[in-house]
């Protein structure tokens, strides 16, 4: 069988703020198989966007062990860790996380780029992204012409087109209103029922209930992991206790 | 990535900023220009000292008699008539590295052609003479060995004599009177221009064969039929001029039958020495005026360093953004790199162009000889490039070194 795509063990993240140090993770553990989705729930501050970024290999955990498709991936090297992010990982940000010098379609190439796929390729295939995303005629456009929503789904055209087997998204509907946010949810929805994976964070149980399955955290612990029908039921009937004997214990 | 690609971001970053882009470049700019302008006015000056020092022959040394020096006495050059035929012979003979030696003669004298009269310098030469000072013979021909073996009344005259006696007409051919003697006109020479030395017009001058310049022209005044006034001597190259002049030292006293202790009753000189002289000052002042621009250009690279820092900083989100997407640190650094780089290539493009028509537009105002060389143009880029290279790493190699995360929290 093949490894999981995903296998955390024991993750922690400290910040540094100065002399002080932040634990944001406090031993992560956590498997996911290669085209779940996964929701992220928990309180601010609860280490929810750390535990993204390690995932994404943005940043390195303090302690702890990661194994991304089986291989050993937390000591790597920065530029061994970027070729990972062009070739393998999507993100999708809050903050749309466009370039606003270059247009809607540059944008969409830009991790292609990296990846190092040829121009006419690339060209190509944001294209295709761009018009399945329903942004066709707006390629030539800039950032700071498009709406909110349609600078988002032109950050999912980034990601439709460069094919990441992994998709992390940090609160992608944060910023959008409910209808939009939920065109969004389905482009993602539509891209992990073509095979991708996808760690979403959120706040919102809405956006959560696209998931198959929901991980809530709390003080930079995971507090319960469950399939997102069993989550839903359990959250409404015994919300404390899970969530009790954590907090007191810390 | 693949150069091309970084090359079209950096591009990119230039043209979406390109007020900026132009007040960053300016200090190259103006370097640049200052460079090539500097350059050449230097070089223009140095090419017209070189062209002149060529006007009066390459290579060449004279000799006078007379000594500069005797007994306390200074005495004028030519003031005993050592100096003779053959001694030139001599010369050419036995000193290795002489082209040629030219007995030579000279006096005021008086030229007559019809109405029109010109008092000119009337120069008694040989063949040898015209091949010491690189003269060419513009129209007609040169004096023939027979015809200075038999003193024929033939001359040669200088563009100026040529202005001054005719006006339409061709020379070739006609009589003019020297001295009150009839001559034919051979041939005409080629124009030299102004002797930077002495300043005299070098045209202004009419030559005839040596035996007939002592016999009918300016003999009166010779003591010894077999004096010259000078001999013009040819050494093949600038190397051989030094031993050359000694050789022809000793020969020379040998001749003469100079006892050890005596001076020289003659002097060897060699006539593009002051103007050599001046050719390195100019060098040097070249040199000292584009080690001056150069200055400036590297004050124009440290305003680059400046902005690029400034830019860095600025863009810290799209770095940390780019780096999320896959960047890897070298993508980071080299879009940074090749941003200076460009930035200084192209103010060394534009100053070039500044440099050459600032030149251009001072040596039209002052009338001085400019030369914009491709070796200043090729060093102008050389250099803004290399200064891109140098002040664009540090702030490239900054933004190379963000963290990510970091990277993208800042706003
Ligand atoms: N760069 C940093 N420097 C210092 N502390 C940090 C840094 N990043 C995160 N933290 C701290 O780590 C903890 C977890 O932060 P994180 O951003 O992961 O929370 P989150 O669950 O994503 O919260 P939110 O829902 O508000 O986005 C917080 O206490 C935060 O203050
Ligand atoms: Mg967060």
């Amino acid at each position: 069988m093949a490894p999981p795509l995903i296998q955390a063990t024991a993750l922690r993240k400290d910040h540094r703020l100065g002399d002080a140090i932040v634990p944001a993770l406090r031993g992560v553990t956590l498997t996911i198989e290669a085209g779940e989705f996964v929701a992220i729930m928990g309180p601010s501050g609860s280490g929810k966007s750390s535990l993204l970024h390690l995932l994404g290999l943005l940043d390195r955990p303090t302690a702890g062990g990661y194994r991304l498709a089986g291989r050993a991936v937390a000591d790597l090297c920065p530029d061994n860790r970027a070729q990972i992010r062009a070739q393998g990982i999507g993100f999708i940000f809050q903050a749309f996380n466009l370039l606003g010098r270059n247009t809607a379609i540059e944008n969409v190439e830009l991790a292609m780029t990296y990846a190092g796929i040829p121009r006419t390729e690339r060209r190509r295939r944001a294209e295709t992204a761009l018009t399945q995303i329903g942004l066709g005629e707006r390629q030539h456009h800039w950032p700071g012409q498009l709406s909110g929503g349609e600078q988002q789904r032109v950050a999912i055209a980034r990601v439709l087109a460069a094919g990441p087997r992994l998709i992390l998204a940090d609160e992608p509907t944060g910023a959008l209103d409910t209808a939009t946010g939920r065109e969004i949810m389905a482009l993602l929805q539509d891209m992990n029922r073509a095979g991708r994976t996808i760690v979403l964070v959120t706040h919102d149980p809405a956006v959560a209930a696209y998931a198959q399955r929901i991980v809530r955290m709390q003080d930079g612990r995971i507090v319960s992991d469950l399939p997102a029908a069993i989550d839903r039921g359990a959250m409404s009937m015994i919300p404390q206790a899970i969530a009790c004997p954590e907090t007191t214990a810390s | 990535m693949s150069m091309v690609e970084t090359i079209r971001i950096a591009w990119r970053a230039v043209w979406a900023n390109l007020l900026r882009s132009m007040l960053t470049m300016l200090g190259i700019i103006i370097g640049v220009a200052a460079l090539i302008t500097m350059v050449a006015v230097g070089t223009g000056a140095q090419n017209q000292i070189d062209e002149q020092i060529r006007s009066l022959g390459a290579n060449l040394l004279t000799i006078q008699p007379g000594s500069l020096n005797q007994g306390g006495v200074r005495l004028g050059t030519g003031s005993r008539q050592t100096l003779s035929e053959a001694d030139a012979a001599a010369i050419a003979e036995e000193v290795p590295g002489v082209v040629v030696a030219a007995p030579t003669i000279s006096g005021t004298v008086q030229v007559v052609q019809g109405n029109a009269n010109w008092s000119t310098l009337a120069g008694g030469i040989t063949p040898a003479y015209l091949v010491a000072r690189d003269w060419r013979v513009e129209t007609g021909r040169g004096f023939t060995l027979d015809e200075v073996d038999t003193a024929a009344k033939v001359v040669l005259l200088g563009a100026t004599v040529v202005d001054k006696l005719f006006e339409d007409e061709e020379p070739l051919g006609q009589l003019v009177r020297i001295a009150n003697v009839p001559f034919t006109i051979v041939g005409v020479l080629g124009r030299k221009g102004q002797n930077a030395g002495n300043g005299r017009d070098q045209d202004d001058v009419v030559l005839v064969p040596l035996s007939t310049a002592k016999l009918r022209v300016l003999g009166s005044n010779k003591v010894s039929r077999n004096a010259v006034d000078f001999v013009m001597v040819k050494v093949v190259s600038d190397e051989a001029i030094v031993s050359a002049q000694e050789q022809i030292r000793r020969l020379l006293r040998q001749r003469h039958r100079l006892a050890a202790g005596a001076p020289d009753d003659f002097q060897i000189r060699k006539p593009s020495e002051t103007m050599e002289a001046r050719a390195a000052a100019t060098r040097s002042l070249t040199f000292l005026l584009a080690a001056i621009a150069s200055v400036s250009l590297v004050v124009g690279g440290i305003s680059i360093m400046n902005i690029m820092l400034v830019s860095v900083t600025e863009r810290t989100h799209e770095i940390g953004l780019r780096q999320a997407l896959g960047a890897r640190r070298r993508d980071i650094r080299n879009q940074f790199l090749v941003e200076a780089t460009m930035l200084c290539l192209l103010g060394g493009v534009l100053g070039v162009g500044v440099g050459a028509l600032v030149a251009v537009g001072i040596g039209n105002l002052a009338g001085w000889p400019i030369w914009v060389s491709p070796a200043s143009i090729a060093l102008g880029f050389a250099f803004s490039g290399a200064i891109g290279v140098f002040f664009g790493f540090y702030p490239a190699h900054k933004a190379a070194l963000l963290d990510p995360i970091e990277a993208l929290r800042y706003e």
